[in-house]
């Protein structure tokens, strides 16, 4: 038990210094961008590096600037019709929310609705891919979702 | 170790921060709420930040060090998930929080200058960016509703008919501290980066409104600009908010044409737009082509619902909102930001004195008081703060603080306003659009061994 414990500590350095050597994200920074999508970041001096970037006020978000997972299509064409997947990727919310934030996007937005089973895929997605991230505070004994 | 792989420190801790502490470095939450870090513990945190940590016993438990939880501007990213860089033309580097629409931060160090510049001011957009117009002194700006005299100013009718007037005011995008609601608030997840302080020329607002002469019956405004809505639905306003008259009369709420002398770039706003300085950003239309008089209080897209609105009786983080509990924000809370020196810093070995610098603002009121803390406010010391510029314009506070030693510090600011209000350790009054998040600005700092 004790020792198992120490395997534990030990691995977590590791890990830790790994982080600390790899992982600067920004937790205000949105999620995960795979692959297709290059964030233009400084690029080392020596290699000025080609960054490709749509003109402003484009996006130019693909499938894969989603997450991998069942769904990813359906949403994607859903919600990068009007705006990038940045805004997708920066939440973190619980099925209700997600559930009331397409809600808005009909109503207020003009959102096309879609028929219940692509809204169930869709919803099942953002659910899984973006959920509430942050217990950032205390236990919350208040909250049921 | 395989399981803990995809675990990284920040998700320990954001998953449960007490736990997290105790198993990663040995930190118990004491009752009194502060952490202790005790034997192998210690030197993990200390390998984790990269330094010793001078004030370890005042380190508050659960609460993840200011090193891990923003990351290190600057420093060249190794992930695809570090945050994108703006790259455009008469912009400084911002923090590219979506591209479409474009909204983008200013990081805190870049917010130095007593006036912001115009290539470091944040982008707050909700539609897609309208064509520049070809002739800035043609376009006009329609003046209705509860007026005798319905206006078509234009842009050079504004410049020759109406007493031109000039202010530094601070703008703010309503949402700004969003990204410290816990849970998560829907929206934009700003840092403290949605706010600049220009220079804005133009005209009074209400010298224009008594132009078209008010009917008794006005009370509020609409105001709409020429941004089309991102779904193409070009009869869809992108948004129109509003103020109540009393605001909308106030002498620094303006149509401006200029921005720090100069014309307004495209992105904010030209060739006019309001500037109603201390409230939501989002009163501050842009690209300005219609103001509503109304004989009630606006009801435009982004007036309704639980649109730039805090709770009354404060609701469960999380919950579901009730309608009729929200309240429309108006003031913008009170804030305060270290400039000079960027998160993430390293200082040089034996640097044991620090300039502290920055701003604070505090919508409708003005500062009284800006603290610091280098040792997680077991102790405060208090800065100086310099006056406004004009009513609304963001105060320049300077402070001096001893480092006893090397190692890892956190620098905190926190503002106190005319009316007593201090900014909190943590976002409270959770509301689910996330506004009125003002906690604390920190930056982690090293100081080299
Ligand atoms: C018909 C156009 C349209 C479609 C399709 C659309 N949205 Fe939106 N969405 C908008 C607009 C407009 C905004 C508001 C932008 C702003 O004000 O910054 C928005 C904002 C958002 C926001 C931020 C809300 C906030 O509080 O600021 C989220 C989250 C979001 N959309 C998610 C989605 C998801 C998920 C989908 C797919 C299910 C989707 N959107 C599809 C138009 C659309």
């Amino acid at each position: 038990m004790k020792l198992e414990f120490i395997h534990i500590v030990a691995g977590l350095l590791v890990f830790v210094a790994i982080f600390l050597l790899i992982d600067k994200q920004t937790r205000f920074a949105p999620r995960p961008l795979p692959s297709a999508a290059r964030p233009a970041v400084p690029a080392p001096a020596a290699t000025p590096a080609v960054v490709e970037r749509p003109p402003v006020g484009e996006h130019g978000d693909t499938v894969e600037s989603l997450p991998e997972g069942p769904g990813r299509e359906e949403t994607f064409y859903a919600c990068a019709a009007c705006h990038g997947t940045a805004i997708v990727r920066q939440q973190g919310m619980t099925r209700l929310q997600w559930d009331a934030s397409i809600d808005w996007m009909i109503e207020r937005h003009g959102m096309a609705r879609p028929d219940q089973a692509e809204r169930d895929v869709i919803l099942d997605y953002l659910t899984t891919q973006f959920p509430p991230r942050a217990r950032r505070g205390r236990d919350n004994p208040f909250l049921k979702n | 170790m395989k399981r803990f792989k995809e675990r990284s420190i920040g998700e320990l801790y954001r998953d449960d921060p007490e736990r997290a502490d105790a198993l990663v470095f040995g930190r118990q939450a004491k009752t009194n709420r502060r952490g202790f870090l005790k034997g192998a513990g210690l030197t993990a945190v200390t390998a984790a930040v990269g330094g010793a940590i001078p004030f370890a016993d005042s380190m508050p438990g659960g609460l993840i060090p200011a090193a891990l939880a923003q990351g290190t501007p600057g420093a060249a990213p190794a992930k695809p998930d570090a945050p994108m860089m703006l790259k455009m033309d008469g912009k400084a580097e911002l923090i590219v929080l979506q591209e479409k629409p474009l909204n983008a931060e200013t990081p805190a160090h870049l917010l130095d200058d007593e006036v912001t510049p115009n290539e470091k001011f944040f982008i707050r957009n909700n539609g897609n960016l309208p064509e520049a117009t070809a002739n800035p002194k043609a376009w006009k700006i329609t003046v209705d509703g509860e007026v005798d005299n319905k206006q078509e100013l234009t842009v050079e009718d504004l410049e020759k008919k109406f007493q031109q007037v000039s202010f530094k005011l601070q703008l703010e995008c309503g949402g700004n501290g969003r990204s410290g609601f816990s849970p998560e608030a829907r929206g934009n997840q700003w840092s403290n980066g949605a706010i600049g302080c220009a220079e804005w020329s133009g005209v009074r607002l209400s010298d224009v409104l008594k132009a078209a002469g008010l009917k008794s019956s006005a009370v509020y405004t609409g105001h709409y600009g020429a941004d089309p809505h991102l779904s193409g639905d070009t009869s869809k306003p992108t948004i129109s908010r509003g103020v109540r008259l009393e605001k909308a009369m106030e002498p620094h709420s303006i149509i401006a044409l200029r921005m720090n002398g100069k014309p307004i770039p495209l992105v904010h706003g030209a060739p006019a737009r309001l500037v109603i300085p201390g409230w939501p950003g989002s009163t501050s239309a842009k690209w300005l082509n219609r103001i509503w008089v109304r004989d009630k209080e606006h009801d435009g897209p982004g007036m309704t619902g639980a649109s730039y609105r805090v709770a009354k009786v404060p609701m469960v983080p999380g919950g579901k909102a009730d309608n009729a509990n929200m309240v429309i924000l108006e003031s913008m809370p009170v804030r305060s930001i270290i400039t000079n020196i960027a998160h993430g810093t390293e200082l040089p070995a034996g640097t044991r004195k620090l300039d502290l610098r920055g701003h604070a603002w505090a919508g409708e009121n003005t500062i009284s008081a800006v603290h610091v803390s280098i040792d997680y406010g077991a102790s405060w010391k208090a800065a100086e703060v310099k006056a406004p510029a004009n009513k609304y314009a963001w105060q320049r506070w300077t402070a001096a603080v001893d480092l006893p030693s090397a190692g890892y510090y956190e620098a905190w600011v926190r503002a106190t306003d005319s009316s007593g209000k201090m900014q909190p350790h943590v976002v409270g009054n959770w509301n689910p659009q996330g506004y009125g998040g003002n906690a604390m600005h920190r930056i982690a700092l090293l100081v080299k061994a």
